[in-house]
């Protein structure tokens, strides 16, 4: 039967002597391979639509290295053969135009004419559509189209990812900025360690007996903070301080403040003299002459 | 703008919706009206315009009802969406009438036919649809033919069966070889129905296979041996689907 074939084949069909040929020289491993070569090859010499031998061919290559690698490569031998002869034979007659004039009178009858409604042209134009997006989704343009995508959205991801740290750094660096303003008040207006001691032995030394108390208990206080023994910030009152931190001086030193600055009681050059002395004994205790 | 182009696509999906619902409505009404591809129905899915148009060009156009019928010898045998399973004893005898010189054209239906599919190492699909086959193959029935197809595919297992027809990345006809005959299986009897018969080259196709021999519409099998189908509900269970779909776009 396949030799019948083959001789039908090799008289007529276009490209069949070569290809069967070929597929006949090569042994399984090889034909696995050289397979699709083949039906390029028939495909280009116009041996008919060769799609159901490609199918074929794809299978005896997948075949490769298997145990059906003998099996598929002998299908597509048989399918090739088979294709061979009937692209060989004659192509039957079509319809003739008379066919076609009879056919239009019989569909044309009431009893038939009712179906010829074309109820599927929804849905074929549906599945044309989507083909035809299918199509262009597979077109080089559009795989050129989608790596150029690619790149750009891995750019504007990257972008977004600076942009957003950037935007981070910016709303820490405004809310740094606010909590120093919150915080740069107090600190600005403080005098700076060891101001107040001085400007204290200053009223002292311009018989400004009050300031000079003032400024004494000022400069045991900065010097308690500076240590780290109050608070910052100036939130307690004196008799807090004193209850706080036991210590003689720096009670007699808020006592000596009481009487000059809230009580406006006069003030005389010992009392002032000693209530330096007090906060520079404070001030030691507290870590060292500041 | 940007509204006035939202409200337009919005009333652009309801009215494919609408268009969908209506035309599967429609094509569920008619194939209830005519569930059978008989030579004698004219209905969508039924074969008198192909038995019709036979008779009205001098060819031959008998039909096979009774179960004792035989075909002549090398007629072309069509055999159209088999309502009944054929067992192994009638899968043998068909397959016997391709191997003596005849022609089979097994167009498949809904109803399974495990007896044909072992006997032809085959396995087949049928599916509602409407597509476009393809020549995959140098087949003298079908080279140079578009071919009206429904929504299955069918499967060779043998050597001998040979993918001839493909539509949409599946193959939709296969020829298998029987001895001195062939046996063509189809995914459906869409070429030859009344409603797709003026496709494409669909006549063409009938024209070539009554150039083989007789045609002879064999409805040996074409209805159930049970009792009568129970009434389809397809059309609801259709029209409750749509609405859903509606409700969601």
């Amino acid at each position: 039967m396949i030799s019948a074939l083959l001789a039908v084949s090799l008289a007529a069909a276009p490209g069949c002597p070569e290809a069967l040929a070929r597929a006949a020289a090569l042994a399984p491993p090889e034909l696995a391979d050289g397979a699709s070569g083949i039906v390029t090859a028939l495909d280009d010499a116009g041996a008919g639509p060769t799609g159901a031998l490609a199918r074929a061919a794809r299978a005896a290559f997948e075949a490769r290295g298997t145990l059906r690698e003998g099996s598929s490569a002998m299908a597509f031998r048989a399918a090739l053969a088979r294709h061979c002869a009937l692209a060989a034979a004659a192509a039957a007659p079509a319809a003739t135009p008379k066919d076609r004039a009879a056919l239009a009178e019989v569909l044309a009858r009431p009893e038939l004419a009712r179906n010829r409604t074309d109820l599927w042209a929804l849905a074929r134009a549906l599945d044309r559509l989507w083909d035809w997006l299918v199509e262009l989704l597979g077109t080089t343009e559009a795989e050129r189209y989608a790596s150029v995508g690619r790149a750009l959205f891995a750019g504007a991801a990257v972008a977004a990812v600076v942009l957003v740290v950037s935007a981070l750094r910016r709303r820490a660096a405004r809310a740094r900025r606010a909590a120093g303003d919150g915080a740069a008040p107090p600190g600005a207006r403080r005098l700076a360690p060891d101001a107040s001691a001085a400007r204290a032995e200053e009223a002292l030394a311009r018989g400004a007996w009050r300031d000079a108390v003032r400024l004494a208990l000022l400069a045991a206080l900065d010097a308690l903070e500076r240590a780290g023994r109050v608070p910052r910030g100036r939130a307690l009152t004196n008799d807090e301080l004193v209850a706080s931190i036991p210590s003689d001086d720096l009670s007699a030193l808020s006592l000596a403040f009481d009487r000059a600055v809230y009580g406006g009681l006069p003030v005389a050059q010992d009392e002032a003299r000693a209530a330096l002395e007090r906060a520079r004994r404070v001030a030691l205790a507290a870590g060292g002459p500041r | 703008m940007r509204r006035a182009l939202a409200w337009a696509a919005v009333v652009a999906s309801l009215a494919i919706v609408a268009a969908g619902v209506t035309v599967g409505q429609q094509r569920a009404r008619e194939r209830e009206a005519s569930p059978l591809s008989s030579a004698l129905s004219t209905g969508p899915r039924g074969l008198a315009a192909a038995r019709m148009f036979l008779a009205a060009t001098g060819r031959s156009a008998a039909r096979l009802e009774a179960s004792d019928e035989r075909p002549p010898p090398g007629a072309v045998l069509l055999l159209a969406a088999p309502g009944a399973a054929l067992d192994d004893a009638e899968a043998r005898a068909l397959v016997a009438h391709a191997r003596a010189g005849g022609t089979i054209v097994w167009m498949a239906g809904d109803v399974r036919q495990p007896a044909l599919e072992r006997r032809l190492g085959v396995r087949v699909r049928a599916a509602p649809g409407s597509r476009l086959a393809a020549p995959i193959a140098p087949h003298p029935l079908v080279v140079g033919l578009l071919l009206p197809a429904g929504g299955g595919s069918v499967e060779g297992d043998e050597p001998g069966a040979l993918p001839i027809l493909g539509a949409s990345g599946l193959v939709v006809g296969l020829s298998v070889a029987a001895g001195s005959g062939e046996v063509l299986v189809l995914s459906g009897p869409e070429p030859l129905t009344n409603e797709r018969l003026g496709d494409a080259g669909a006549i063409s196709f009938l024209v070539r296979l009554a150039g083989r021999g007789p045609v002879v519409f064999d409805e040996r099998w074409l209805v159930a041996r049970d009792a009568p189908a129970p009434a389809s509900h397809r059309a609801l269970a259709i029209a409750a689907l749509q609405g859903l779909a509606a409700l969601a776009v």
